[in-house]
This record gives structure tokens, sequence and C-alpha cells, in this order.
């Protein structure tokens, strides 16, 4: 039991974090059967909605574990634990001594527990439970990206993001978008990961002068106020085409996925006019919030 | 060995660190002391590669530091820097922790294992061992950190401020046992920083005093001893060579009219 335990402990939330949220699950079962025999209701508890209290519970909790191992786990995410690991020998074929970022047995066996519970309570809508674990740690993954400037692996995660609108209503096919999207966010994950040492800019972080030294690198090339106006102006960085395009895509399918989900209509057409008007303005604002 | 050439290091226009150069041989014990915010810290950053010094370079064993990724990953993994407040993983065992760091250190697993419950044992940290980092008092979280230290077997160890912290005496007296065995018998090169002249006399063989940028003393401990003569104890001598006017400051104090 104490080997099973420490197993567990490699990836479980702090003990008040799980406490708190299987008190709520419990209040949660007891408030509905309470006002399902106060008002006797029983024979209308589908309409009411009363019976999907306790699996909402259990889903909000696969949604809290799921940005919580990104979150904890990720350096990027934690300051004090990126600057240790930075003056340590880390490189990506060790373990993190945090805890392993990548998802392991752990994981699929709460992930397992909930969804099992999740089911026992609505057979219809169990299948919500994994989809938002998997899709609040792929969502902490994609902040990662961009804040790793790992805009490749952001923008895959993006485009499959919008398919979880699109088949929400669906389960297997949801089920397979939340697969697909999980791997990308594996990969994304791993690709950040072996360029551990360039995350605070192209030059690897060994290499780099300390901020200071940075700091008055810059304070040195400026002119001062108010000769700085009399300096060169750097323009503003234009946007190449390529990303212009990708871009225009990606918002152009962000908009029809959620276009189709509040109106009835040829699809195709509005999926066509979307992507059109998104290229036809070139969204360089856009490019310049990356 | 470390060599230093030409160091220096100022935040922005305030020096720090002007211009020092200086070697630390293999297998000696030294202590760099200095008054408050003389750039102790600083130059055990600059030894451990954490700073970049504006000006000159730090080698160790004839590698530089930072000068390419390779090279500074492999000193990295020869000598260790502990800063006086380390980061430690509250939501980790204090096991898990130090077999975390060993495996960044690519120590044998089996040996990794069994230095871990030698290093609990000598802090008295057994009973401990497998509770969360969060449940230590200040003192034990400064041991857990000391231990990940000792566990990495680097051959050089920069430690910050070691027998501060919360230390206790069992602490202090373990840490001190360690380190000067370290140096006798294993060759390891340590560097530690300490506040007070009386951590120095009976941990280290060598000393460096830092003042107002400059390296005002760097000598064993058996010349500074021979220079300052019979007469003076290790401790009046360093006070002397560290704060020279703390006597004249204890006096104007009293002059200045307490009853």
């Amino acid at each position: 039991m104490k080997q099973f335990t420490l197993w567990m402990r490699q990836v479980m939330p702090p003990k008040w974090f799980s406490l708190l949220l299987a008190g709520c699950y419990f209040i949660s079962i007891v408030v509905t059967q309470f006002v399902l025999y106060w008002f006797d209701l029983y024979d209308i508890q589908e309409e009411t909605g009363l019976a999907h209290l306790p699996s909402f519970c259990l889903s909000l909790f696969a949604m809290l574990y799921g940005c919580y191992r990104c979150f904890a786990f990720h350096p990027i995410y934690q300051d004090d634990y990126r600057e240790w690991l930075a003056q340590t020998p880390w490189s990506y074929t060790k373990p993190l001594p945090r805890g392993p970022l990548f998802l392991v047995a752990q994981d699929f066996l709460i992930l397992g527990i909930i969804s099992l519970l999740s089911y026992c309570h609505s057979s219809e809508h169990w299948h919500l439970t994994p989809a938002l674990f998997f899709t609040a740690h792929s969502l902490m993954c994609l902040i990662s990206f961009l804040l790793i400037r790992k805009f490749r692996s952001a923008y895959v995660l993006t485009f499959v993001f919008s398919s979880l609108l699109y088949f929400h209503a669906m389960p297997v096919l949801l089920l397979i978008s939340v697969a697909i999207m999980s791997i990308i966010s594996h990969l994304g994950l791993r690709e950040s990961l072996l360029t551990f040492d360039k995350w605070s800019g192209e030059i690897p972080y060994f290499l780099q002068t300390n901020n200071q030294t940075a700091k008055e690198v810059a304070r040195n090339n400026t002119l001062g106020w108010p000769y700085d106006l009399m300096g060169p102006v750097s323009s503003p960085a234009k946007p190449n085409r390529e990303w212009t395009i990708a871009i225009a895509l990606l918002t152009g399918w962000w908009s029809f996925s959620v276009i189709q989900q509040i109106t009835d209509g040829p699809e195709f057409l509005w999926l066509m006019i979307s992507i059109g008007l998104w290229v036809w303005h070139a969204p360089h604002f856009l490019i310049h919030m990356l | 060995m470390i060599r230093v050439e030409n160091v220096t290091q100022h935040y922005s226009v305030r020096p720090v660190l002007s211009n020092i150069s200086l070697m630390i041989p293999t297998g000696s014990r030294t202590a760099v002391i200095g008054p408050n915010g003389m750039g102790k810290t600083t130059f055990l950053s600059v030894l451990a590669g954490v700073l970049e010094p504006q000006r000159g370079h730090v080698e160790i064993d004839e590698i530089r530091r930072r000068s390419t990724v390779e090279n500074e990953l492999a000193l990295r993994k020869k000598a260790v820097f502990l800063p006086d407040r380390c980061y430690l993983p509250k939501m980790r065992t204090g096991r898990e922790f130090l077999l975390g760091v060993g495996r960044l250190y690519d120590i044998d697993e089996l040996r990794l294992f069994e230095h871990a419950q030698r290093l609990f044992n000598l802090f008295n940290l057994t009973e401990l061992a497998d509770s969360p980092i969060s449940n230590y008092s200040a003192g034990q979280q400064k041991k857990i950190s000391l231990a990940s230290a000792l566990i990495t077997e680097a051959e050089y160890l920069l430690l910050d401020e070691p027998f501060s912290g919360g230390l206790d005496p069992a602490g202090i007296l373990a840490l001190r046992k360690v380190l000067a065995r370290l140096s006798e018998e294993k060759g390891t090169t340590i560097v530690f920083t300490a506040p007070v002249p009386e951590l120095v006399a009976e941990n280290a063989d060598r000393l460096i005093v830092i003042r107002d940028g400059q390296i005002a003393v760097n000598n064993s401990i058996q010349e500074l001893l021979a220079e300052a003569g019979t007469n003076g104890s290790v401790e009046q001598m360093l006070n002397e060579k560290i704060f020279p006017e703390s006597e004249q400051n204890v006096s104007q104090y009293f002059a200045g009219g307490v009853a």
C-alpha cells in the first residue's frame, strides 16, 4: 500500500485540493438525492438536470486535474524550478526532478476512475469527462508553446481545438479528436523540452550574458531623451505570406466552426466566406500579437 | 583548479567585483568572507557560471565557463552550486528529490539509493525521508538542500552560506566533518561563503576576503596565522582584516551618550 501511495504521489495534486474536490462531489450527490426525495422529482430527474450535477462535478475535477498536470510540472510555469534546472546538467534524456511532465500510467488510472464514476451517473455524457481532461491539459500545453515561441505546435493544436466544437455531440469522433490533440500536445512538449536551453532566446541559455549586461547594452545603445526621437525607428515586423495565409485559414476555420454551431445553412459556403474574408483582410494584427 | 581571470562584475553603476584574478587549488577548502553586500554571493555565482561577468572569465580544470553548450554542461556536472536559498520541490519527498538530483548527475542507481540513505542518516532526516518537503522545518530544508549538493558527488562544491539557514549544531558538526573528509580523502574542492570569521578557522584551509570589489586577502590560513604572529587568535586577526572599522564604530556608539 505504501508503495502504491508513493507511486500515485508522483502526479497527485496537493491533499487539500483532492479532498476539496472529493468533498464537492459527495455534497453534490447528497444535495441531488435530498432534492429529488424532498420534492419527489425522481420521475423527471433527467428533465430537471439534477441527475447531472455529480457528473458535472467529476468533469470539473477532470478539467482542473488536466490543467494541474501541465501547470505544476512544466518548468515554463514554475520560475524557481526553471531557474534551478537551468543551473544543473539536465537534458531531455533525463527525468524531470519535480515529476513527470508527460502523461503517465497514474494519470490514466485517475482518469479511468473519474470516467467510470461519471458513467455511473450519466451514461449519455460520460465521454465529456475524459474529453475535458485532455482538452484542459492541451490548453495548458498550448499556452506553454506560445510562451516558448513554439508557434508551429501551437498552430496545429489550435486548429484541432476547433474540431472539438464540431464533434462535441458525437462521442466517438470527439474522442478521436481528443486523441489526436493529445498526440500533438505530446510531440509539442517533447520539442519544447529538447530545446530547453533556448527558451529565453535563440542563443542557448549557457552562452547568454546575464540580464544586467543585456539591460546595460540596451541602455548604451539608446541616445537618451529627447535624442531618441531623432534615432532610427524600427519598423514593425512585416508578416510573411505563409504565416498570413496560415492565420487566415485558422481564423476562417474557427469562424466556420462557431458559425455552424449557431446557424443552419450551407456549411461549405460559410467556410469559404470565412476563409475568404480573413485572407482578404490579411490579419496583420494577429501576427503582431504573436 | 579554479582560475579567475580579470573578472569585473557590476550591477548598474555599482561595481561589485573589479578586475579580480586568483586561483583556487584543487582539493582546498576555501572560505569567502567579507562585509554584507560586498560581493561574496556574486563571486560564487560567477564561479558557478550563473552570472556571466562583464569582463574576464572563469576556468575550471582549464575549461572556460560558458564557452560552449557542451563545455558548460560538462562543468555543471563537475561543479555544483548551492545557493543560500536553494529551490526545493515542496510536494516531493526528501528521498524523491535526492534521487531526482542524483539522476541529473548520472549517478549509478544502486549507489544513488545507498548514498541517499546515508545522507538521511547523516543529517538525522531518516524519519522524514518519505515525507513531503513541505513538512520539513527551515533547518531540515537546509539539510536536504545540502544533501542535494552532496549526492551529486561533484568534484567542486560551491556553497553559498552552507552553515546558516537554521542548521542545528548537529547539522553544522556533520557538515563540517563531511566537508573536511571530502576535501582530504576525495580531493573535492570546496568554496563556501561565510558571514562570520568564527566559521572559517575550523572549516577552511584557505581564505579569500572581498572588500570594496577587490580581493583584500587570498592566502592559506596557515600563512595568515604566521603573518599575524603567535599573539593573536585567528578570529582576532580576521576581524582586523575584514571589519577594521567595527571596533571604532562600537566606541563611537557608546561615546554618543549611552547612559
